[in-house]
């Protein structure tokens, strides 16, 4: 086992009956590192994440090396409880008297969700709502976060400053996470390593270094390396 | 202020052209005036219903056996949906069981009940409890099923005591199918409560005050009292409807 490996994933397989999904996947993250997964529509992406969590049979190894993992569904309504206020979603599933009150504050300060916090979940997109899920996450110090396409139901637009946003959080708040895209500049912008994956039965098919450092300010989605690395995964994605 | 009458006469137009229909009829002399009394008349009937000793306590007793009834049926459906929901194995040995008392129409056990328990309020409340406190089992177990699976993930996840995932994750969830049954349970408690009084064995209730008024040719009281029976079941909808939009307001959305 590698030191500082937050998860460690060997010989993954994963199948639905007959239906070979993932085929022998090897995948180590740092602690701290932050890393997408890309991958054509129906190619396991989600069925790995649930995988990691336990909640999809497989065969091979994975090894996570905490027990305070959060997961981001893609659809952010299993995850939250509609009775409860988004404030009190996120502090579920710990009592309000558990959880560091100053932290939470800063949280919601960051997230923009202050204003939000006595409303129900279902007055929130659903960006926003995967986005109280993440801070629940970060609240209860989760040291491991999958988030499975976080911003896919938000417009250009408004992904973009939150991508920063969530880009800030992970710096400061230094979980090791996985996440799944379809969005290369999603991609790009958050991740340290992006993996490329396969049709099924899955496979890796290319891991490629984000050069972008830990600091990232949204002024380098128009700069002419971000384009190059563009272009280069967007090529290994249709190889 | 126009809104308000507009939708008013929207709500009751047919009801008032009914009791139009009805004034009409006893005008016109259509039917015998013994066997369709005219509306007025009917009205004032079922306003001196509140000055009268005689009325109250058929009121009262008719009230208490649908209270106790409701109240024994929802603890025994809640708790027995709740253990039946969340302990699924126990729901497979009991789901063909149930399934085939929920058929039998509950009102057909009363003669059975009163093998059992004599002609009593006992037998009367025991079929009142059966009919409606199935209807809430079932329900309240559905609910909780339904909840289970689509909370799969959550429970997984955060790895709740097995008190925390029922009480404050099923539970909440499950509600607002524990309060459906409950609606329809307090109509069905309603039915078979009145039925058995209008069938034997006591001498108060309005099940009885029905069958005595249409016994004696008191028509005008028989109206009166299917009309409070009216009322007293819309009142009872009423209540809930606000009750579910006012607790269950994070429903609406789904
Ligand atoms: N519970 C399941 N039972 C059977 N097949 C499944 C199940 N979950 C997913 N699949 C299938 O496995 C494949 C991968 O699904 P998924 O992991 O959701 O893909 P992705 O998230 O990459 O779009 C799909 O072809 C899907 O139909
Ligand atoms: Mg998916």
């Amino acid at each position: 086992m590698k030191e500082h490996a937050a998860l460690q994933i060997d010989k993954l397989n994963i199948r639905y009956g007959q239906l070979e999904v993932v085929r022998s996947i090897n995948l180590n993250l740092k602690k701290e590192e932050v890393v997408c997964l890309l991958g054509p529509n129906g190619c396991g992406k989600s069925s790995l994440l649930q995988a990691i969590i336990g909640l999809t049979p497989y065969q091979g190894f994975i090894f996570t090396s905490t027990a305070k993992i959060d997961f981001v569904s893609q659809n952010p309504s299993i995850m939250l409880l509609p009775w409860l206020t988004n404030k009190q979603n996120i502090v579920f599933p710990s009592s309000i008297k558990e959880i560091d009150e100053r932290l939470l504050e800063e949280l919601l300060e960051f997230t923009k969700l202050k204003e939000f916090r006595n409303n129900y979940p279902y007055e929130l997109s659903g960006g926003m709502a995967q986005l109280v899920l993440l801070t629940r996450a970060l609240l209860h110090h989760s040291s491991l976060i999958l988030l499975d396409e976080p911003f896919k139901s938000l417009d250009f637009s408004i992904a973009k400053n939150l991508y920063k946003k969530v880009r800030d959080l992970f710096e400061k708040y230094t979980p090791t996470v996985l996440f799944v895209s379809h969005n290369i500049d999603e991609a790009l912008f958050l991740a340290d390593r992006i993996i490329v994956l396969s049709e099924k039965p899955t496979q890796i098919k290319k891991e490629i270094l984000v050069p972008f450092g830990n600091e990232r300010e949204l002024g380098i989605l128009n700069s002419v390396h971000f384009s190059e690395l563009r272009k280069e995964v967007l090529n290994e994605c249709l190889h | 202020m126009n809104v308000y009458i507009k939708r008013f006469l929207e709500n009751y137009f047919v009801f008032l052209g009914f009791l139009v229909l009805w004034e009409l009829l006893y005008l016109f002399q259509v039917v015998h005036s013994l066997i369709l009394p005219s509306p007025h008349a009917v009205f004032v009937k079922f306003l001196l219903f509140f000055a009268e000793e005689e009325f109250f306590y058929n009121f009262l007793a008719t009230t208490l056996r649908v209270l106790v009834s409701f109240i024994l049926a929802t603890l025994l459906g809640v708790s027995f949906g709740l253990i039946f929901g969340f302990y699924t194995t126990l729901d497979r040995f009991t789901e063909k069981s149930i399934d085939f008392f929920r058929s039998i129409p509950g009102i057909v056990l009363f003669p059975l009940f009163i093998l059992f328990l004599g002609v009593s309020d006992f037998s009367r409340i025991a079929v009142a409890i059966t009919a409606s406190g199935v209807i809430i089992l079932i329900n309240t177990k559905y609910g909780l099923i339904n909840s289970s699976k689509m909370r799969k993930h959550f429970y997984h996840l955060y790895k709740l005591k097995k008190s925390t995932l029922l009480f404050k994750v099923l539970l909440p969830e499950a509600c607002p199918y524990i309060f459906t049954g409950l609606r329809i349970a307090i109509s069905v408690t309603l039915i078979v409560v009145i039925v058995t009084e209008m069938l034997l064995g006591t001498n108060y209730g309005l099940g009885q005050m029905l069958v005595n008024s249409q016994l004696q040719f008191e028509t005008d009281t028989m109206y009166a009292v299917i009309i409070l029976l009216g009322i007293t079941g819309s009142g009872i909808t009423f209540l809930f409807n606000s009750i579910e939009k006012k607790i269950f307001h994070w429903r609406e959305e789904k």
